[in-house]
């Protein structure tokens, strides 16, 4: 069982350094060279990319000759039940900080996210708003005030004046 | 003398002072919450010593991950969940002493060995860079390129139980090194358009990602999340005895401090390999192994020696050669690059003030985890109260803000977010993260050095080896190589041989 799973590992991580690296590879050969440059500026590349597929193929091979080592698993008894919809949170949230940081601001959007997610972890909603406003405020005033550098005030409150 | 004195007088300022204070705090609280690690410490305080001094930003980097590896055996000894890597070594053992009621004795000798190794290890690397840094002033392409090419390699070799999986990691680091404008031709490689990327791919929002993100996505899936911290004991006494028990096991200290420093300075190894190699050997030389694992305080004693030395240690390596010597000090020698200031044999010479000032830092926060260690283990109860929904909420904020103010950067959250998942799914196959750090700090120094030495040996392998040093050091690789591959080899034919009826 145990090295089955880790055969499955080696192969799958084995086929995924394959197609990574000849991909790495073959975009670095399409970096043109320059005038009087005896080595393309994907030379160097190229050379990652090739041994990457070639652990890649090393892996893969050892999997199916069945002596893939059994790393370690992480030891999660006596640990609750996954919290998948907070890790979504997590990794949504921060995607749409990224986009959405300029247009809606610091303050706001970090306080919504804040409390949403402590809320999935079961903090009840005002405390986990009370926290989230804290800590945000606190942060934008450190940055503001001790290092001079301004986060984002919203594009919105600037256009209402408010900021 | 006058540059020690110079060294003094930088220290003797308040804000540094107080921002030494601050870290030493927070590397104290990190390391005393589990799941916490010295390196996410450093990655979340990096953001902020960009908008410090250069002296200012290394000594918060040194005084946090100090307190954070010492603070890591607080949860360790009481409620037996190590606060960093580090302490794991000997977590069972400091757990059997509290359990015999030794608390106070497991968690004093440990404070105090800790301290022991980190000024050895202080004093090494003051001894130790400067002579190697006037070698290393004669060095060139090729002996550059080898010594990365050694530090790459062991990093590969000793982050993973296999190795195949750190040679991937670290190749996973070389390459995002190589993304952006090639230094040499100005071209543009792997940016596909984006004016953002041509500087690169951001370092400091990639390392939060790894450390950071990584572990809270971790925390999330594995249901850790919202389970709270065991509570400890109260323990009083931290110092009662401890004169004694140094003495009655010096050549422990001793032993400890030696091989932390030596592994610490050992590329890609640091100072949790270094705790478990002297718990190891802690047992091997004592007259009474049997009491090993059953709340005995040698081993405690030697490995808590041990990796607090090789903290310094690593750091060798990092200002003499610019080569890392840990996860730490990859992001240690990013932010002097960062800072302007070059880790390399020069540095020596053109900032000898300001390499002073930083030994004593070594110094003066090693001083600093007696009272400040002592303090820890006695609020270890309010420390290990902290809910973790709130605490996780704290840090995710943290890691948005420090990935955004480096370059005001909405892309460097996304390379944040990009490297959070990575990390998750690198450490699901097993490959270990600390290697793609070391290759992306390393990276530009391999490839410069390795077309400068390619040029000047005019395309020969055998041009590599032409100067002394070089010799010695591709020989010293290829054996790095050579030699795990010859053991395995050798294993597989003795097992081949046993099984033979």
């Amino acid at each position: 069982m145990i090295a089955a799973s880790a055969a499955r590992r080696d192969l799958i991580l084995g086929a995924c350094a394959i197609g990574g690296g000849l991909t790495v590879a073959w975009l670095a050969a399409q970096i043109r060279g320059m005038p009087g440059q005896p080595f393309s500026p994907g030379f160097v590349p190229g050379i990652v990319g090739v041994l990457a597929a070639t652990v890649g193929l090393v892996l893969v091979l050892r999997a199916l000759a069945g002596h893939a080592p059994s790393i370690a698993e992480e030891d999660t008894t006596g640990h609750g039940q996954p919290l998948r919809l907070a890790a979504a949170w997590v990794l949504g949230g921060i995607a749409l900080v990224a986009v959405l940081l300029e247009a809606i601001g610091f303050l706001p959007l970090m306080i919504l996210w804040l409390t949403g997610f402590q809320y999935l972890l079961g903090v009840r909603p005002l405390p986990a708003l009370g926290l989230s406003a804290l800590m945000a405020f606190a942060v934008d005033e450190a940055f503001v005030r001790i290092l001079g550098v301004p986060l984002p005030p919203g594009d919105w409150l600037i256009e209402l004046g408010w900021v | 003398m006058d540059q020690l004195l110079a060294a003094f007088a930088m220290l003797a300022d308040w804000h540094l002072i107080l921002i030494i204070a601050v870290s030493c705090v927070f590397g104290l609280f990190v390391g005393a919450v589990p799941g916490l690690t010295a390196t996410m410490a450093t990655a979340l305080l990096v953001p902020f010593t960009f908008f410090m001094e250069p002296l200012a930003a290394v000594a918060s980097i040194v005084a946090c991950t100090a307190m954070a590896i010492t603070a890591g055996d607080i949860p360790g000894c009481l409620i037996r969940v190590p606060g960093t890597p580090a302490s794991a070594a000997y977590t069972d053992e400091t757990y059997a002493m509290t359990r015999k009621g030794l608390a106070a004795q497991a968690l004093g000798s440990s404070l105090i060995s800790s301290v022991i190794g980190g000024l050895f290890g202080a004093v090494v690397l003051m001894v130790a860079a400067p002579l190697l840094a006037s070698v290393a002033l004669g060095f060139s392409a090729f002996e550059y390129f080898w010594l990365a090419l050694i530090g790459l390699s062991c990093a590969a070799f000793v982050a993973s139980g296999d190795p195949l999986r750190g040679i991937l990691a670290l190749l996973i680091g070389l390459f995002v090194s190589t993304i952006g404008m090639d230094s040499v031709s100005g071209a543009q490689r792997f940016t596909f358009g984006s004016v953002a990327l041509t500087g690169g791919m951001s370092f400091v929002p990639a390392m939060i990602g790894l450390f950071a993100v990584t572990e809270i996505l971790r925390a999330l899936l594995s249901g850790e999340a919202h389970k709270p911290f065991a509570q400890p004991q109260q323990v009083r006494g931290v110092f009662a005895g401890m004169a004694g028990l140094m003495a009655q096991y010096w050549k422990n200290n001793l032993r400890g401090s030696i091989l932390g420093t030596a592994i610490g300075a050992l590329p890609g190894a640091g100072g949790d390999i270094a705790a478990w190699m002297s718990y190891a050997m802690a047992r091997r030389f004592s007259k009474t192994p049997e009491k090993f694992g059953t709340g005995h305080v040698e081993g405690v004693i030697e490995a808590g020696a041990s990796n607090n030395a090789g903290l310094s240690g690593a750091w060798i390596p990092a200002l003499v050669f610019g080569i890392p010597g840990d996860a730490v000090t990859a992001i240690a020698v990013g932010v002097l690059i960062m800072q302007g200031l070059n880790p390399g044999p020069t540095l020596f010479t053109t900032q000898a003030e300001t390499l002073y000032a930083i030994y004593l830092v070594f110094i003066l926060a090693n001083l600093l985890l007696i009272p400040l260690g002592w303090a820890a283990i006695r609020l270890a109860r309010p420390i290990l109260s902290v809910p973790r929904p709130q605490l996780m909420a704290a840090i995710l904020l943290f890691c948005v803000v420090g990935s955004f103010a480096i370059n005001n950067s909405m892309l460097d959250i996304g390379v944040m977010l990009g490297f959070g998942v990575l990390g998750l799914l690198l450490g699901k196959v097993g490959v270990p993260v600390a290697p793609v750090i070391l290759g992306m700090v390393l990276g530009p120094l391999v490839e410069q050095n390795f077309l400068a030495s390619m040029v000047i040996a005019d395309g020969r392998f055998l041009g590599f080896f032409e100067r002394p040093v070089a010799a010695v050091l591709g020989v010293v690789a290829i054996l790095v190589w050579v030699a795990p591959l010859a053991f395995a080899l050798a294993r597989q034919r003795r097992g081949a041989i046993a099984r033979t009826p």
